[in-house]
């Protein structure tokens, strides 16, 4: 059995990995615990990405809403927040957007993204 | 009347302006901590609104669970803010959201083991020595659970209470929903609460989802609270006496009468558990 410290890293890798990602600890109970800790990871995502929609409003109306979302998912998975006051996250997000390599072309959105 | 038996909401951005125009009769009001933690005009709006409402602060980022240690710059900027909002209540959350430098901004939960009960017994002791008060702690929604698990929920957060002193705050729909998605009784789970410890009740919404083909509760808190919820409050209330109790609404929030008119439904059952204990001393 692994201590809490470990039990907390490894929920924390699953939540910031993929879909199917789980951990042994965690009781079925009739629904696959990968479903169970999805509710979880949903809660993370969404939520992180909301706070990001916020602190960034002009990339929100530069770009696909889609995009968005979709570029946030992999800000949140690489450089989840560090303390949980959201109004301070991101601060590193228009250089993630400039090294995003589905947005490369849009060579001008980190210094929007910097306003 | 007594702050036991009264009913307050959450404070929530869209509803500020009205709030300050109007100042409706409501019992109180509840603040998350970490919305208030960057200065600006929404801690100049509360500055105004505590001279008419008594306000409570709700932390939800502190992170008692966490193995690894709270966040001492976090907890001086929750006591830098208590200082200036001289609350009635300070409540925070049985979970954790941190580990290993990541913040992942929901209220995990915990094994239910003597481990985690050291872990957040220090915790809260810390913070009630830092703070110089009481503080409540409540019960999460549960979406799983650990194999590992000793004790239940309700066990942990009784033992919590005797030793560190705090206070509960019991939230019902979190008790309805986490019930309804690991297989627990809710009058059990109340009934092993110990009622002098209850310092504040929380009553919201939830949502149906599917997760694997099976029906999952979400505690979303967006929509008025269900019929199954009001009747546990009414057999909690029934249990630990009239408590204050606050309606929460934080997704798809509604113009501030339909919640208030959420507040004024457990203002009567309130009422109602005050009579009846005022009927017992009579007696």
């Amino acid at each position: 059995m692994s201590t809490l410290r470990e039990l907390q890293r490894d929920v924390r890798d699953a939540l910031l990995g993929e879909a199917e990602a789980t951990v042994g600890e965690i009781a079925g109970d009739g629904v696959a615990p990968a479903a169970r800790l999805a509710v979880y990871r949903h809660h993370v995502l969404t939520s992180l990405t909301a706070a990001l929609e916020t602190t960034f409003p002009v990339v929100v109306r530069l770009v696909d809403q889609r995009f968005f979302r979709y570029a946030c998912d992999g800000y949140v998975r690489a450089q989840p927040p560090a303390g949980p006051c959201l109004f301070e996250y991101g601060a590193t997000f228009p250089d993630f957007l400039a090294g995003f390599e589905p947005c490369r072309h849009l060579t001008w959105l980190p210094d929007f993204a910097r306003l | 009347m007594a702050f036991q038996s009264l009913a307050g909401i959450g404070l929530r951005s869209p509803h500020v302006e009205e709030m300050l125009a109007t100042r409706p009769a409501v019992g109180w009001l509840e603040i998350h901590a970490e919305n208030y933690m960057g200065g600006g005009p929404t801690v100049r709006a509360l500055d105004r609104l505590r001279l008419d409402y008594p306000i409570s602060v709700h932390g939800v980022g502190l992170s008692l669970g966490s193995a690894d240690g709270l966040d001492a710059g976090h907890l001086e900027r929750l006591a830098r803010l208590v200082e200036r909002v001289e609350p009635t209540l300070v409540s925070e959350h049985l979970s954790w959201s941190i580990a290993g430098g990541a913040y992942l901004n929901h209220l995990l939960p915990l094994p239910y083991t003597e481990e985690a009960l050291a872990i957040v017994t220090a915790h809260v002791a810390r913070v009630q020595e830092r703070l110089r008060r009481r503080i409540l702690v409540e019960n999460p929604s549960g979406y799983l659970r650990f194999h590992h698990s000793m004790l239940a929920e309700a066990e942990f957060l009784a033992a919590l209470a005797q030793r560190t002193g705090c206070g509960l705050l019991c939230d019902v729909n979190n008790i309805h929903v986490t019930c309804a998605n690991l297989g627990g009784d809710p009058d059990a789970y109340l009934g092993a609460l110990p009622a002098e410890a209850i310092g504040e009740i929380h009553l919201a919404g939830h949502a149906v989802n599917d997760a694997d083909g099976r029906p999952i509760l979400i505690d979303d808190h967006g929509s008025p609270v269900a019929e199954p919820v009001w009747r546990l409050y009414e057999r909690a209330l029934a249990r630990f006496g009239a408590r204050p109790t606050l309606v929460e609404w934080d997704t798809d929030v509604p113009p501030l009468p339909t919640l208030l008119g959420e507040a004024a439904r457990a203002a009567r059952r309130l009422d109602a558990a005050a009579r009846g204990e005022r009927d017992v001393h009579a007696a």
